[in-house]
Protein backbone atom coordinates (compact mmCIF):
# COMPACT_ATOMS: atom_id res chain seq x y z
CA UNK A 1 0.00 0.00 0.00
CA UNK A 2 2.81 2.08 0.74
CA UNK A 3 4.21 1.04 -2.04
CA UNK A 4 1.53 2.74 -4.00
CA UNK A 5 1.38 5.69 -2.63
CA UNK A 6 5.02 6.47 -3.16
CA UNK A 7 4.90 5.55 -6.76
CA UNK A 8 2.08 8.33 -7.08
CA UNK A 9 3.74 11.57 -9.13
CA UNK A 10 2.99 14.27 -6.33
CA UNK A 11 5.16 12.83 -4.24
CA UNK A 12 8.13 11.49 -6.71
CA UNK A 13 8.43 15.37 -7.17
CA UNK A 14 9.04 16.79 -3.76
CA UNK A 15 12.79 17.14 -2.75
CA UNK A 16 12.43 14.20 0.53
CA UNK A 17 14.85 11.66 0.52
CA UNK A 18 13.13 8.08 0.47
CA UNK A 19 13.08 7.64 4.24
CA UNK A 20 11.41 10.93 4.41
CA UNK A 21 9.01 9.78 2.00
CA UNK A 22 8.09 6.71 3.39
CA UNK A 23 7.73 8.11 7.03
CA UNK A 24 5.49 10.52 5.47
CA UNK A 25 2.77 7.81 4.23
CA UNK A 26 3.01 5.57 6.74
CA UNK A 27 -0.55 5.47 9.36
CA UNK A 28 -0.56 6.66 11.97
CA UNK A 29 -1.15 3.54 13.95
CA UNK A 30 2.05 2.66 12.42
CA UNK A 31 4.21 5.50 13.27
CA UNK A 32 5.20 4.64 17.25
CA UNK A 33 6.72 0.85 16.00
CA UNK A 34 10.20 1.07 16.78
CA UNK A 35 12.53 -1.53 14.63
CA UNK A 36 15.95 -2.68 15.84
CA UNK A 37 17.70 -0.39 13.61
CA UNK A 38 15.93 2.63 15.17
CA UNK A 39 17.32 1.76 18.43
CA UNK A 40 21.03 1.63 16.89
CA UNK A 41 20.61 4.68 15.25
CA UNK A 42 19.43 6.35 18.43
CA UNK A 43 22.83 5.16 19.76
CA UNK A 44 24.67 6.25 17.05
CA UNK A 45 23.09 9.54 16.08
CA UNK A 46 25.42 11.65 17.87
CA UNK A 47 28.50 10.77 16.07
CA UNK A 48 26.50 10.55 13.12
CA UNK A 49 26.26 13.54 10.57
CA UNK A 50 23.24 15.11 9.82
CA UNK A 51 22.13 13.26 6.81
CA UNK A 52 22.14 14.79 3.41
CA UNK A 53 18.67 15.44 1.68
CA UNK A 54 19.66 15.87 -1.89
CA UNK A 55 16.55 16.15 -4.84
CA UNK A 56 15.69 13.02 -6.20
CA UNK A 57 16.36 13.79 -9.73
CA UNK A 58 15.73 10.59 -12.07
CA UNK A 59 18.33 10.89 -14.18
CA UNK A 60 21.16 8.93 -13.74
CA UNK A 61 23.64 10.93 -11.40
CA UNK A 62 27.67 10.27 -11.79
CA UNK A 63 29.21 9.37 -8.91
CA UNK A 64 32.09 11.46 -8.05
CA UNK A 65 35.33 10.98 -6.32
CA UNK A 66 34.57 12.31 -3.35
CA UNK A 67 31.82 9.91 -2.98
CA UNK A 68 33.66 6.73 -2.74
CA UNK A 69 36.54 8.17 -0.45
CA UNK A 70 35.55 7.42 2.86
CA UNK A 71 38.57 5.60 4.88
CA UNK A 72 38.10 1.89 5.39
CA UNK A 73 37.40 -0.88 2.31
CA UNK A 74 38.54 -0.63 -0.59
CA UNK A 75 35.16 -1.47 -2.00
CA UNK A 76 32.62 1.48 -2.51
CA UNK A 77 29.33 2.20 -3.62
CA UNK A 78 26.88 -0.77 -2.89
CA UNK A 79 29.11 -3.29 -1.61
CA UNK A 80 30.33 -1.03 0.89
CA UNK A 81 29.77 -2.22 4.45
CA UNK A 82 27.57 -0.37 6.44
CA UNK A 83 29.15 0.75 9.66
CA UNK A 84 26.36 0.20 12.00
CA UNK A 85 26.02 -3.67 11.33
CA UNK A 86 28.99 -4.49 10.57
CA UNK A 87 32.20 -3.64 13.10
CA UNK A 88 35.83 -3.57 11.90
CA UNK A 89 37.15 -6.94 12.49
CA UNK A 90 40.11 -7.53 15.18
CA UNK A 91 43.03 -8.42 13.24
CA UNK A 92 44.33 -11.62 14.98
CA UNK A 93 48.10 -12.21 16.09
CA UNK A 94 49.52 -15.40 14.36
CA UNK A 95 53.00 -16.84 13.73
CA UNK A 96 54.55 -16.31 10.23
CA UNK A 97 54.28 -18.80 6.85
CA UNK A 98 57.77 -19.73 7.09
CA UNK A 99 59.59 -22.17 5.48
CA UNK A 100 60.51 -23.53 9.27
CA UNK A 101 56.93 -23.19 10.13
CA UNK A 102 55.50 -24.58 7.13
CA UNK A 103 55.80 -28.74 8.32
CA UNK A 104 53.55 -31.22 9.50
CA UNK A 105 53.50 -30.57 12.80
CA UNK A 106 51.85 -26.80 11.87
CA UNK A 107 49.26 -28.66 9.98
CA UNK A 108 45.96 -27.04 10.97
CA UNK A 109 47.42 -23.56 12.00
CA UNK A 110 46.54 -20.61 10.68
CA UNK A 111 49.73 -18.55 9.71
CA UNK A 112 49.99 -15.07 8.16
CA UNK A 113 52.36 -14.46 5.68
CA UNK A 114 55.53 -12.65 7.18
CA UNK A 115 55.86 -9.30 6.75
CA UNK A 116 58.74 -9.56 4.55
CA UNK A 117 56.66 -10.86 1.77
CA UNK A 118 53.45 -8.69 2.31
CA UNK A 119 54.59 -5.72 0.30
CA UNK A 120 56.05 -8.22 -2.57
CA UNK A 121 52.64 -9.89 -2.19
CA UNK A 122 50.71 -6.62 -2.62
CA UNK A 123 51.94 -5.89 -5.94
CA UNK A 124 49.38 -8.01 -6.90
CA UNK A 125 46.19 -8.15 -6.32
CA UNK A 126 44.87 -11.47 -4.31
CA UNK A 127 42.35 -13.73 -6.42
CA UNK A 128 39.62 -11.86 -6.20
CA UNK A 129 37.32 -14.50 -3.91
CA UNK A 130 40.19 -14.82 -1.67
CA UNK A 131 40.53 -11.17 -1.14
CA UNK A 132 37.29 -10.52 0.04
CA UNK A 133 37.87 -13.72 2.08
CA UNK A 134 41.36 -11.07 3.11
CA UNK A 135 39.31 -8.16 3.81
CA UNK A 136 36.88 -9.45 6.37
CA UNK A 137 39.36 -11.29 8.33
CA UNK A 138 42.38 -9.34 8.97
CA UNK A 139 45.33 -10.30 8.86
CA UNK A 140 45.98 -11.86 5.60
CA UNK A 141 46.24 -15.48 6.79
CA UNK A 142 46.39 -19.16 5.18
CA UNK A 143 45.74 -22.34 7.10
CA UNK A 144 48.73 -25.35 6.88
CA UNK A 145 47.07 -27.92 4.99
CA UNK A 146 48.83 -31.54 4.15
CA UNK A 147 48.26 -30.61 0.76
CA UNK A 148 50.65 -27.46 1.50
CA UNK A 149 53.36 -29.49 3.13
CA UNK A 150 53.43 -31.71 0.65
CA UNK A 151 53.61 -29.45 -2.95
CA UNK A 152 55.85 -27.34 -0.46
CA UNK A 153 58.09 -30.14 -0.43
CA UNK A 154 58.10 -31.03 -4.49
CA UNK A 155 59.08 -27.54 -4.29
CA UNK A 156 61.96 -27.52 -2.18
CA UNK A 157 63.28 -30.54 -4.53
CA UNK A 158 62.92 -27.94 -7.30
CA UNK A 159 65.99 -25.78 -6.03
CA UNK A 160 67.97 -28.32 -7.39
CA UNK A 161 66.17 -29.84 -10.22
CA UNK A 162 65.90 -28.23 -13.77
CA UNK A 163 62.16 -26.67 -14.03
CA UNK A 164 60.98 -29.00 -17.42
CA UNK A 165 61.03 -31.38 -14.31
CA UNK A 166 58.52 -29.51 -12.09
CA UNK A 167 55.48 -28.70 -13.90
CA UNK A 168 52.80 -28.79 -11.81
CA UNK A 169 49.44 -28.19 -12.08
CA UNK A 170 46.47 -27.65 -9.03
CA UNK A 171 43.07 -29.06 -10.05
CA UNK A 172 40.22 -29.80 -7.88
CA UNK A 173 36.60 -28.36 -7.24
CA UNK A 174 35.65 -24.93 -7.23
CA UNK A 175 36.43 -23.25 -4.03
CA UNK A 176 38.78 -26.50 -2.51
CA UNK A 177 41.72 -23.71 -2.22
CA UNK A 178 43.63 -24.06 -5.67
CA UNK A 179 44.73 -20.39 -5.39
CA UNK A 180 45.12 -19.64 -1.82
CA UNK A 181 47.92 -23.26 -2.24
CA UNK A 182 49.32 -21.06 -4.56
CA UNK A 183 49.80 -17.95 -2.95
CA UNK A 184 52.03 -20.20 0.17
CA UNK A 185 54.03 -21.67 -2.54
CA UNK A 186 54.84 -18.15 -3.47
CA UNK A 187 55.03 -16.75 0.38
CA UNK A 188 57.25 -19.69 0.61
CA UNK A 189 59.69 -19.27 -2.21
CA UNK A 190 59.57 -15.16 -2.15
CA UNK A 191 61.08 -15.91 2.02
CA UNK A 192 63.53 -18.77 0.72
CA UNK A 193 65.23 -15.85 -1.96
CA UNK A 194 63.79 -17.29 -5.07
CA UNK A 195 62.77 -15.30 -8.02
CA UNK A 196 59.09 -14.90 -8.29
CA UNK A 197 57.18 -14.44 -10.84
CA UNK A 198 53.67 -14.32 -10.12
CA UNK A 199 50.69 -13.94 -12.67
CA UNK A 200 47.57 -13.75 -10.21
CA UNK A 201 44.99 -13.67 -13.63
CA UNK A 202 46.25 -15.02 -16.25
CA UNK A 203 42.69 -14.78 -17.77
CA UNK A 204 43.56 -11.09 -18.04
CA UNK A 205 46.10 -11.74 -20.91
CA UNK A 206 43.74 -13.21 -23.40
CA UNK A 207 40.39 -11.36 -22.67
CA UNK A 208 41.25 -8.57 -25.29
CA UNK A 209 41.42 -6.03 -22.43
CA UNK A 210 45.02 -5.24 -23.24
CA UNK A 211 45.94 -3.40 -26.54
CA UNK A 212 48.13 -5.60 -29.09
CA UNK A 213 50.06 -4.81 -32.08
CA UNK A 214 50.88 -7.30 -35.14
CA UNK A 215 54.63 -7.95 -35.23
CA UNK A 216 55.30 -7.26 -38.89
CA UNK A 217 56.17 -10.65 -40.95
CA UNK A 218 54.74 -13.18 -38.61
CA UNK A 219 51.67 -14.35 -37.08
CA UNK A 220 52.47 -13.12 -33.71
CA UNK A 221 51.36 -9.95 -31.50
CA UNK A 222 52.84 -8.34 -28.57
CA UNK A 223 51.05 -6.46 -26.26
CA UNK A 224 52.96 -3.82 -24.75
CA UNK A 225 51.31 -2.44 -21.93
CA UNK A 226 50.99 -6.01 -20.34
CA UNK A 227 54.53 -6.75 -20.94
CA UNK A 228 55.67 -3.49 -19.34
CA UNK A 229 53.20 -3.46 -16.68
CA UNK A 230 54.40 -7.29 -15.82
CA UNK A 231 58.21 -6.09 -16.08
CA UNK A 232 57.41 -3.31 -13.77
CA UNK A 233 55.75 -5.90 -11.27
CA UNK A 234 58.77 -8.61 -11.35
CA UNK A 235 61.11 -5.76 -10.96
CA UNK A 236 59.06 -4.70 -7.71
CA UNK A 237 58.98 -8.04 -6.41
CA UNK A 238 62.26 -9.29 -6.53
CA UNK A 239 64.19 -5.89 -6.61
CA UNK A 240 66.85 -7.14 -3.80
CA UNK A 241 67.49 -10.55 -5.75
CA UNK A 242 67.68 -8.64 -8.94
CA UNK A 243 69.88 -6.22 -8.46
CA UNK A 244 72.71 -8.98 -7.64
CA UNK A 245 72.13 -10.91 -10.80
CA UNK A 246 73.85 -9.44 -14.23
CA UNK A 247 73.39 -9.96 -17.71
CA UNK A 248 76.15 -12.53 -19.30
CA UNK A 249 76.11 -11.26 -22.36
CA UNK A 250 75.29 -7.92 -24.82
CA UNK A 251 71.56 -7.40 -26.01
CA UNK A 252 69.51 -5.25 -28.50
CA UNK A 253 66.37 -4.63 -26.50
CA UNK A 254 64.04 -2.27 -28.47
CA UNK A 255 65.89 0.40 -29.12
CA UNK A 256 68.02 -0.11 -26.48
CA UNK A 257 71.14 -1.37 -25.69
CA UNK A 258 71.90 -3.59 -22.85
CA UNK A 259 75.85 -3.82 -22.23
CA UNK A 260 76.90 -7.35 -20.71
CA UNK A 261 77.34 -6.62 -16.57
CA UNK A 262 74.42 -4.37 -16.28
CA UNK A 263 71.98 -5.70 -13.51
CA UNK A 264 68.55 -7.23 -14.03
CA UNK A 265 66.72 -4.98 -12.22
CA UNK A 266 68.15 -2.11 -14.56
CA UNK A 267 67.19 -4.00 -17.86
CA UNK A 268 64.12 -4.28 -15.95
CA UNK A 269 63.60 -0.43 -15.73
CA UNK A 270 63.97 -0.49 -18.90
CA UNK A 271 60.85 -2.39 -19.94
CA UNK A 272 59.10 -0.08 -17.77
CA UNK A 273 59.73 3.04 -18.82
CA UNK A 274 59.15 1.75 -23.11
CA UNK A 275 56.49 -0.05 -23.24
CA UNK A 276 57.28 -1.16 -26.76
CA UNK A 277 60.79 -2.81 -25.38
CA UNK A 278 59.08 -4.75 -22.61
CA UNK A 279 58.48 -7.96 -25.06
CA UNK A 280 62.41 -7.81 -25.64
CA UNK A 281 63.26 -7.12 -22.32
CA UNK A 282 60.71 -9.53 -21.12
CA UNK A 283 62.54 -12.36 -23.76
CA UNK A 284 66.32 -11.16 -23.12
CA UNK A 285 65.35 -11.44 -19.17
CA UNK A 286 64.02 -15.29 -19.22
CA UNK A 287 66.34 -16.27 -20.99
CA UNK A 288 69.23 -14.63 -18.56
CA UNK A 289 67.40 -16.30 -15.30
CA UNK A 290 66.89 -19.53 -16.84
CA UNK A 291 70.83 -19.84 -17.98
CA UNK A 292 72.01 -19.24 -14.17
CA UNK A 293 71.95 -21.50 -11.84
CA UNK A 294 72.67 -19.61 -7.94
CA UNK A 295 68.95 -18.46 -7.62
CA UNK A 296 65.80 -20.97 -8.41
CA UNK A 297 63.09 -19.39 -10.23
CA UNK A 298 59.34 -19.73 -9.56
CA UNK A 299 56.41 -19.29 -12.30
CA UNK A 300 53.18 -19.17 -10.51
CA UNK A 301 50.12 -18.72 -12.88
CA UNK A 302 46.87 -18.88 -11.58
CA UNK A 303 43.86 -19.64 -13.70
CA UNK A 304 45.91 -21.60 -15.77
CA UNK A 305 43.21 -22.60 -18.14
CA UNK A 306 43.17 -19.35 -19.80
CA UNK A 307 46.70 -20.66 -21.37
CA UNK A 308 45.04 -24.01 -23.13
CA UNK A 309 41.78 -22.36 -24.95
CA UNK A 310 41.54 -19.78 -27.99
CA UNK A 311 42.02 -16.38 -26.88
CA UNK A 312 39.23 -13.67 -27.36
CA UNK A 313 41.61 -12.00 -29.74
CA UNK A 314 40.88 -11.65 -33.03
CA UNK A 315 43.89 -12.01 -35.81
CA UNK A 316 43.33 -9.81 -39.33
CA UNK A 317 41.05 -12.75 -40.70
CA UNK A 318 38.47 -12.37 -37.81
CA UNK A 319 39.66 -16.04 -36.24
CA UNK A 320 40.22 -16.44 -32.67
CA UNK A 321 44.16 -16.11 -31.68
CA UNK A 322 45.81 -19.34 -29.77
CA UNK A 323 47.56 -18.04 -26.86
CA UNK A 324 50.64 -19.53 -28.62
CA UNK A 325 50.08 -16.13 -31.24
CA UNK A 326 50.54 -13.35 -28.44
CA UNK A 327 54.38 -13.57 -27.84
CA UNK A 328 54.31 -12.85 -24.37
CA UNK A 329 51.86 -16.05 -23.57
CA UNK A 330 54.21 -17.81 -26.07
CA UNK A 331 56.92 -16.88 -23.65
CA UNK A 332 55.52 -18.43 -20.46
CA UNK A 333 54.42 -21.46 -22.46
CA UNK A 334 57.14 -22.39 -23.42
CA UNK A 335 57.96 -22.75 -19.69
CA UNK A 336 55.08 -24.22 -18.82
CA UNK A 337 55.35 -27.05 -21.79
CA UNK A 338 58.70 -28.18 -20.80
CA UNK A 339 59.88 -26.26 -24.30
CA UNK A 340 62.07 -23.97 -22.07
CA UNK A 341 63.65 -24.52 -18.81
CA UNK A 342 65.34 -22.72 -15.78
CA UNK A 343 68.35 -24.88 -14.76
CA UNK A 344 66.82 -24.80 -11.13
CA UNK A 345 63.02 -23.80 -10.83
CA UNK A 346 59.88 -24.87 -10.93
CA UNK A 347 56.43 -23.93 -12.88
CA UNK A 348 53.30 -24.27 -11.17
CA UNK A 349 50.08 -23.55 -11.93
CA UNK A 350 46.59 -23.86 -10.27
CA UNK A 351 42.87 -23.80 -12.62
CA UNK A 352 40.12 -21.78 -11.72
CA UNK A 353 36.35 -22.54 -12.04
CA UNK A 354 35.53 -18.89 -11.87
CA UNK A 355 34.71 -18.18 -15.55
CA UNK A 356 32.64 -20.65 -17.03
CA UNK A 357 34.07 -19.20 -20.14
CA UNK A 358 37.87 -19.65 -19.49
CA UNK A 359 37.06 -23.35 -18.96
CA UNK A 360 39.55 -25.65 -20.99
CA UNK A 361 38.56 -28.86 -21.90
CA UNK A 362 41.90 -29.85 -23.25
CA UNK A 363 43.76 -29.34 -20.46
CA UNK A 364 40.98 -30.98 -18.14
CA UNK A 365 41.44 -34.11 -20.47
CA UNK A 366 44.67 -33.67 -20.52
CA UNK A 367 45.51 -34.25 -16.74
CA UNK A 368 42.85 -36.77 -16.63
CA UNK A 369 40.54 -34.62 -14.10
CA UNK A 370 38.04 -35.05 -16.94
CA UNK A 371 37.13 -38.01 -19.66
CA UNK A 372 35.83 -37.41 -22.86
CA UNK A 373 34.27 -39.33 -25.94
CA UNK A 374 37.49 -40.56 -27.95
CA UNK A 375 35.04 -39.10 -31.36
CA UNK A 376 35.37 -35.62 -29.57
CA UNK A 377 38.34 -33.63 -31.66
CA UNK A 378 40.09 -31.55 -28.90
CA UNK A 379 42.24 -29.07 -30.34
CA UNK A 380 45.21 -29.73 -32.53
CA UNK A 381 46.96 -26.64 -31.86
CA UNK A 382 46.40 -26.35 -28.38
CA UNK A 383 46.99 -30.28 -26.79
CA UNK A 384 50.60 -30.46 -27.99
CA UNK A 385 51.45 -27.53 -25.07
CA UNK A 386 49.73 -29.91 -22.40
CA UNK A 387 52.44 -33.01 -22.41
CA UNK A 388 54.24 -33.64 -19.46
CA UNK A 389 52.25 -31.37 -16.66
CA UNK A 390 51.52 -33.59 -13.18
CA UNK A 391 48.04 -32.63 -11.70
CA UNK A 392 48.11 -32.30 -7.99
CA UNK A 393 44.40 -32.36 -6.77
CA UNK A 394 43.77 -30.00 -3.82
CA UNK A 395 41.32 -31.99 -1.88
CA UNK A 396 38.78 -30.42 0.91
CA UNK A 397 39.69 -29.94 4.56
CA UNK A 398 39.92 -32.73 6.79
CA UNK A 399 38.50 -32.23 10.35
CA UNK A 400 41.64 -31.03 12.21
CA UNK A 401 42.19 -28.34 9.43
CA UNK A 402 38.80 -27.01 9.56
CA UNK A 403 39.09 -26.94 13.32
CA UNK A 404 41.89 -25.04 13.23
CA UNK A 405 40.34 -22.29 10.37
CA UNK A 406 37.27 -22.43 12.72
CA UNK A 407 39.05 -20.95 16.03
CA UNK A 408 41.19 -18.66 13.91
CA UNK A 409 37.55 -17.12 11.70
CA UNK A 410 36.17 -17.07 15.91
CA UNK A 411 38.95 -14.85 17.15
CA UNK A 412 38.69 -12.65 14.46
CA UNK A 413 35.25 -12.29 14.94
CA UNK A 414 33.37 -13.17 12.08
CA UNK A 415 30.90 -15.09 14.29
CA UNK A 416 29.30 -14.16 17.15
CA UNK A 417 27.92 -17.82 18.36
CA UNK A 418 29.95 -19.78 20.96
CA UNK A 419 32.41 -21.81 19.48
CA UNK A 420 31.16 -25.38 20.35
CA UNK A 421 31.60 -28.55 18.45
CA UNK A 422 27.82 -28.95 17.37
CA UNK A 423 28.26 -25.47 16.06
CA UNK A 424 31.51 -26.44 14.12
CA UNK A 425 30.17 -29.68 13.08
CA UNK A 426 26.85 -28.31 11.79
CA UNK A 427 29.04 -25.85 9.55
CA UNK A 428 31.82 -28.46 8.64
CA UNK A 429 29.17 -30.55 7.53
CA UNK A 430 27.02 -28.66 5.34
CA UNK A 431 29.74 -27.05 3.36
CA UNK A 432 31.49 -30.36 3.18
CA UNK A 433 34.36 -29.05 3.82
CA UNK A 434 34.79 -27.21 0.65
CA UNK A 435 36.87 -24.29 2.08
CA UNK A 436 35.01 -21.39 0.29
CA UNK A 437 31.56 -23.11 1.36
CA UNK A 438 33.19 -23.31 5.31
CA UNK A 439 33.89 -19.62 4.86
CA UNK A 440 30.65 -18.25 3.82
CA UNK A 441 28.98 -21.02 6.36
CA UNK A 442 30.48 -19.35 8.94
CA UNK A 443 30.87 -15.24 8.09
CA UNK A 444 27.21 -15.20 6.78
CA UNK A 445 25.72 -17.86 8.40
CA UNK A 446 24.43 -19.82 5.14
CA UNK B 1 34.04 13.05 -29.33
CA UNK B 2 35.87 11.77 -32.75
CA UNK B 3 33.89 13.17 -36.33
CA UNK B 4 34.82 10.59 -38.50
CA UNK B 5 33.19 10.80 -42.30
CA UNK B 6 30.14 12.81 -41.05
CA UNK B 7 29.24 10.72 -37.61
CA UNK B 8 30.47 12.01 -33.82
CA UNK B 9 31.50 9.12 -32.16
CA UNK B 10 31.26 9.86 -28.33
CA UNK B 11 35.21 9.56 -26.87
CA UNK B 12 33.98 7.18 -23.91
CA UNK B 13 32.06 4.62 -26.19
CA UNK B 14 33.98 1.15 -27.03
CA UNK B 15 35.11 1.00 -30.30
CA UNK B 16 33.30 -1.81 -31.15
CA UNK B 17 30.01 -0.48 -29.95
CA UNK B 18 30.37 3.24 -31.60
CA UNK B 19 31.11 1.69 -35.64
CA UNK B 20 27.50 0.69 -35.82
CA UNK B 21 26.81 4.23 -35.52
CA UNK B 22 27.50 4.58 -39.08
CA UNK B 23 24.69 3.48 -41.39
CA UNK B 24 25.88 0.40 -42.96
CA UNK B 25 27.77 -1.21 -40.12
CA UNK B 26 26.05 -3.82 -38.05
CA UNK B 27 28.02 -5.46 -35.28
CA UNK B 28 29.52 -8.05 -37.07
CA UNK B 29 31.15 -5.32 -39.43
CA UNK B 30 32.20 -3.84 -36.62
CA UNK B 31 34.04 -6.52 -35.03
CA UNK B 32 35.91 -7.37 -38.85
CA UNK B 33 37.01 -3.53 -38.52
CA UNK B 34 38.59 -4.40 -35.28
CA UNK B 35 40.00 -7.16 -36.29
CA UNK B 36 41.64 -5.92 -39.23
CA UNK B 37 43.09 -3.10 -37.29
CA UNK B 38 44.15 -5.30 -34.68
CA UNK B 39 42.33 -3.18 -31.52
CA UNK B 40 40.99 -4.54 -28.78
CA UNK B 41 37.89 -5.32 -28.14
CA UNK B 42 37.92 -2.92 -24.92
CA UNK B 43 39.26 -0.47 -26.60
CA UNK B 44 37.18 3.18 -26.25
CA UNK B 45 37.20 5.87 -28.64
CA UNK B 46 39.34 7.97 -26.19
CA UNK B 47 42.42 5.27 -27.00
CA UNK B 48 43.15 5.33 -30.68
CA UNK B 49 46.42 6.69 -31.47
CA UNK B 50 46.39 9.09 -34.68
CA UNK B 51 47.71 6.41 -36.91
CA UNK B 52 44.98 4.01 -35.53
CA UNK B 53 42.51 6.49 -36.56
CA UNK B 54 44.03 7.32 -39.79
CA UNK B 55 43.88 3.83 -40.75
CA UNK B 56 40.17 3.52 -39.68
CA UNK B 57 38.66 6.41 -41.73
CA UNK B 58 40.82 5.09 -44.70
CA UNK B 59 39.16 1.50 -43.68
CA UNK B 60 35.55 3.02 -43.30
CA UNK B 61 36.17 5.40 -46.86
CA UNK B 62 36.78 2.46 -48.97
CA UNK B 63 33.62 0.69 -47.92
CA UNK B 64 30.12 1.10 -48.75
CA UNK B 65 28.39 3.24 -45.98
CA UNK B 66 26.19 5.94 -44.93
CA UNK B 67 25.16 8.30 -48.10
CA UNK B 68 26.91 5.93 -50.89
CA UNK B 69 24.50 3.34 -49.43
CA UNK B 70 21.61 4.91 -48.95
CA UNK B 71 22.29 6.05 -52.61
CA UNK B 72 22.60 2.31 -54.00
CA UNK B 73 19.44 1.40 -52.27
CA UNK B 74 17.28 3.90 -53.40
CA UNK B 75 18.45 3.03 -56.86
CA UNK B 76 17.62 -0.95 -56.75
CA UNK B 77 14.27 0.38 -55.19
CA UNK B 78 13.99 3.25 -58.28
CA UNK B 79 15.15 0.92 -61.02
CA UNK B 80 12.02 -1.58 -60.03
CA UNK B 81 9.93 1.58 -60.68
CA UNK B 82 11.21 2.74 -63.42
CA UNK B 83 10.90 -1.06 -65.45
CA UNK B 84 6.85 -0.82 -64.02
CA UNK B 85 7.50 -3.90 -61.92
CA UNK B 86 5.39 -5.36 -59.31
CA UNK B 87 7.96 -4.52 -56.38
CA UNK B 88 8.31 -1.01 -57.99
CA UNK B 89 4.32 -0.80 -57.89
CA UNK B 90 4.27 -1.98 -53.90
CA UNK B 91 6.74 0.78 -53.20
CA UNK B 92 4.71 3.08 -54.67
CA UNK B 93 1.62 2.46 -52.62
CA UNK B 94 3.41 1.71 -49.43
CA UNK B 95 2.11 -1.66 -49.07
CA UNK B 96 4.17 -5.67 -48.49
CA UNK B 97 6.63 -5.99 -51.59
CA UNK B 98 7.25 -10.21 -50.97
CA UNK B 99 3.97 -11.21 -51.19
CA UNK B 100 2.96 -10.88 -47.58
CA UNK B 101 -0.71 -10.99 -46.46
CA UNK B 102 -2.69 -7.14 -46.45
CA UNK B 103 -6.28 -8.51 -45.39
CA UNK B 104 -4.58 -8.16 -42.37
CA UNK B 105 -1.28 -6.64 -40.88
CA UNK B 106 0.91 -5.21 -42.99
CA UNK B 107 1.29 -2.01 -40.40
CA UNK B 108 5.04 -1.99 -41.03
CA UNK B 109 4.84 -2.07 -44.62
CA UNK B 110 2.51 0.80 -44.72
CA UNK B 111 5.26 2.52 -41.96
CA UNK B 112 7.92 2.24 -43.92
CA UNK B 113 7.62 0.92 -47.69
CA UNK B 114 7.23 3.94 -49.33
CA UNK B 115 10.13 6.13 -48.11
CA UNK B 116 13.04 5.52 -50.79
CA UNK B 117 10.59 6.70 -53.03
CA UNK B 118 9.50 9.53 -51.58
CA UNK B 119 12.86 11.05 -51.06
CA UNK B 120 13.68 10.67 -54.46
CA UNK B 121 10.59 12.16 -55.29
CA UNK B 122 12.06 15.27 -52.97
CA UNK B 123 15.22 15.14 -54.35
CA UNK B 124 14.26 16.31 -57.61
CA UNK B 125 11.23 18.38 -56.43
CA UNK B 126 13.08 21.54 -58.15
CA UNK B 127 13.73 19.63 -61.19
CA UNK B 128 12.11 21.43 -64.43
CA UNK B 129 9.96 18.10 -65.20
CA UNK B 130 7.33 19.00 -61.53
CA UNK B 131 7.83 23.20 -62.83
CA UNK B 132 6.43 22.98 -66.43
CA UNK B 133 2.60 21.94 -66.61
CA UNK B 134 1.94 19.15 -68.31
CA UNK B 135 -0.22 19.79 -71.77
CA UNK B 136 -2.94 17.12 -71.48
CA UNK B 137 -6.14 17.39 -70.11
CA UNK B 138 -7.14 15.62 -67.28
CA UNK B 139 -8.69 12.97 -68.80
CA UNK B 140 -6.39 12.23 -71.10
CA UNK B 141 -3.72 12.47 -67.88
CA UNK B 142 -5.38 10.03 -66.36
CA UNK B 143 -5.57 7.48 -68.44
CA UNK B 144 -2.30 8.42 -69.66
CA UNK B 145 -0.87 7.51 -66.06
CA UNK B 146 1.79 4.52 -65.85
CA UNK B 147 1.12 3.36 -62.50
CA UNK B 148 -2.24 3.15 -60.29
Amino acid sequence: MAHRILASTPLLRTSLSLTARARAVVPAQYANYVTASAVVMAGGKAKKAAPKIKAQSNSFRKKKASDDDKGESGSGGATRLNDKYYKPSVPVKVEEFLPSTATKEHVGQVLGFPTTVVPALEQTPYPTLLSEQFELVKPAALVVRESTVSLLEKVDQAMKTPSSQNRIVLTGEAGSGKSALLLQTVSHCLSAGWIVIYVPKASTWMNSSFAYNKVANTTSFIQPLLASNLVGQIQNVNKSVLSKINTSEDAMVGRHEVQKGTSLSALLEIGVKDQFASQDVMEFFMKEISSQKDIPTLVAVDEVNSFFRPTQYLSQDNKELDPEHLKLSKLFLNYISGKSSFKHGAVIGATSDTLLANKSEVLDVALGVKEVSPYKRLSETILPWTQGLTSVEVPSYTREEAKGVFDYYKKANIFFDAASEPFFLNKFITSNGNPRKFFTACAKGI
Amino acid sequence: MLHLLGVNLPDQKLVQYALPLFYGIGQKTALKVLATLSIHKTCKIADLSEPQVNQLSTLLSDMKIESDLRKQIRANIMHHRSIGSYVGRRHAMGLPVRGQNTKNNAKTARRLNGRWLKSEKREYSSSTRSIIPSTDSPFESFFNRKWF
